[in-house]
């Protein structure tokens, strides 16, 4: 009974040293990651490469669309967050005094293998070839940049990041040759994806994601040097932030000039969503954090309420706090067959979404599993 | 934190007041031979010349087109130096247009339906017009075509618009075909016309 008493204050005491709205809001949009890649995989319509396309794909109708739209959330939310937990992390080990090699081999370390990731775990998932350039690879080379970035000063930080997602539209890369294997892919890696030369694919170029995690390292930086009150008094200002952004989004769309590397070419609302993901506008992203910081809102409330480890919401912490596996695993299960092995049959929408249900209950029951063999195996599994 | 605020704003601001003239989003620039016009990602692009060899300074065109199941719109841009055309027709713009109109029937183009010229005005110049179709697999699409002369690159410049905005409803050339043709070859530049 006394063991059970001091496990039970062991767990509480580990999820209240965490920031949990952060991991609410993790969690959340992987939830809503999870559908898109579930629907990518079974359904015969599914949206993307928004942004290589000039243009909506005009199969689409309104359903449909929302049915992808949504989905948009997810990688700035991922990315911005990898930022957020990259700075908790590093000023907590700094505060312990642990030494900055140390630190900083930790950081590359862990770049390195979300590449390794990226190539052999995620990329067969789609039939995409090894060298593809996706989120988790974004991610990963923006930690290896931040593993010595870091050591700049928060302002500058700032400054750069809004910068390279400021200007990234006027970003002339033209005396890269493109018709070498090399340029090619360095382009396509810095801030031009596509998927005109195989195998060099990608999708989610460093410029301007490493801006995004970089927004994301000053808001942890500031998370660290806060209270609890302080913290807990952000919700506020989070959702006016939220509130702002998306505002802004809808004159950036208005006015369809700056900031849109996809024009709105009629009133449509379909034409108002269709926005450049591949590489991100500044519109898409003021969408999009603009949503990040209201769900950061929506998850500081559920703290403040006590809610964090009821039913659905426990559940969506529970993603949250183990996002690389919850990624690296959904996309397998989901998939449901081997690399190259296409699709037996189609799956209509509500066949889908149930699909998705029941693979959310099944990842509820690893990530939980998981985090348990995490905490008795932390040094094995720190990095993932 | 406001200084590095205030360097963002220079950068972004400096970004936009150095690309303030490009092209729209969405749209591409044509730029040659003393020529400029955006065009939009439906639209494609051909150079040539009235006999169907490369464009050069002395004579050339550059032609637009959009076509999909509900819509023909083509417009497109002549120019033409005086000593390389005969002399009946280099002394004026009408000269100049009956030149090309003739020279595009011998080219298997079947132009009916020329009317009286008119006269309108582009960047100060002058501008000779007429409406006119063009007979092409049983329908006939109507057509505008103006003419100019460039005194600042010594040259004629010729342009036209061929649009069928619907084919369930084709119509003669009317004068909204005219305000049409006058809107597209408003955003058009002409180098040696400009002030």
């Amino acid at each position: 009974m006394v063991q059970q008493v001091v496990q039970v204050t062991e767990a509480e005491t580990r999820l209240s040293s965490r920031l949990q709205f952060i991991d609410f809001a993790r969690g959340l949009v992987m939830v809503i990651m999870a559908w898109d890649h579930v629907s990518n995989f079974w359904m015969d319509i599914h949206g993307g490469l928004e942004g290589i396309y000039a243009f909506r794909n005009p199969a689409m109708d309104f359903t449909m669309f929302m049915a992808r739209f949504v989905s948009h959330w997810c990688a700035p939310t991922f990315v911005f967050l990898s930022g957020v937990s990259l700075a908790l992390s590093v000023n907590k080990r700094v505060a312990r005094g642990d030494s900055e090699w140390g630190i900083t081999s930790h950081i590359i370390v862990r770049g390195l293998l979300l590449l390794v990731f990226e190539a052999l775990i995620v990329s067969p998932t789609f039939d995409l070839p090894y060298l593809y350039f996706g989120v988790i690879a974004a991610i990963g080379v923006s930690l290896i940049l931040f593993s010595f970035g870091r050591k700049l000063p928060t302002s500058v930080i700032l400054a750069a990041s809004l910068i390279v997602i400021l200007n990234q539209q006027w970003l002339d890369l033209s005396f890269i040759p493109m018709d070498v294997a090399w340029g090619h892919y360095l382009r396509r890696i810095l801030a031009e994806p596509g998927f005109t030369w195989r195998p060099y694919f990608a999708l989610y170029p460093v410029i301007p994601w490493v801006g995004v995690m970089g927004l994301g390292w000053v808001f942890g930086t500031f998370l660290h040097d806060s209270d609890r009150e302080r913290i807990m008094g952000l919700k506020l200002p989070l959702t006016a932030a939220g509130i702002v952004s998306i505002a802004t989004f809808f004159a950036v769309r208005w006015f369809n000039g700056y900031g849109n590397l996809v024009r709105r070419w009629s009133n449509d609302v379909l034409d108002w969503l269709y926005i450049s993901k591949y590489p991100p506008s500044v519109a898409f992203l003021l969408l999009t954090l603009g949503g990040t910081c209201l769900f950061m809102a929506l998850g500081i409330l559920i703290e403040e309420r006590g809610w964090s480890r009821r039913n659905i919401s426990g559940a969506i912490h529970q993603f949250g706090r183990v996002p690389l596996f919850f990624y690296l695993t959904h996309l397998w299960l989901y998939r449901l067959r081997l690399p190259k092995v296409p699709r037996p049959f189609p799956l209509d929408l509500w066949q889908t979404l149930g699909l998705w249900a029941v693979g959310l209950v099944v990842l509820w029951v690893l990530c939980t599993r998981y985090e348990a063999l995490k905490r008795r195996y932390p040094r094995f599994l720190r990095y993932i | 934190m406001v200084i590095a605020l205030v360097v963002v704003g220079a950068v972004t601001g400096g970004n936009l007041w150095i690309h303030r003239g490009d092209p729209a989003i969405g749209f591409s620039r044509y730029e040659n031979f003393g020529i400029s016009f955006d065009y939009d990602a439906w639209t494609s692009i051909q150079e040539g010349d009235i006999s169907g060899g490369p464009p050069s300074e002395a004579g050339g065109s550059v032609t637009a087109f959009l076509q999909s199941d509900v819509v023909f719109k083509q417009y497109g841009i002549f120019w033409m130096k005086p000593e390389f055309m005969p002399p009946f027709y280099s002394g004026s713009p009408e000269g100049a247009l009956d030149f090309l109109l003739g020279s595009a029937g011998l080219m298997g183009t079947q132009i009916v339906d020329r009317s009286e010229y008119s006269t309108t005005t582009k960047d100060g110049h002058e501008v000779i017009y007429q409406t006119f179709g063009i007979s092409e697999s049983g329908i006939t699409i109507p057509a505008v075509i103006g003419a100019l002369y460039d005194e600042g690159e010594d040259r004629y410049l010729m342009y036209y618009l061929a649009h069928i905005p619907d084919f369930e409803d084709i119509q003669a050339p009317n004068e909204e075909l005219v305000e049409t043709w006058t809107e597209v070859f408003d955003s058009i530049k002409f180098v040696g016309i400009q002030d």
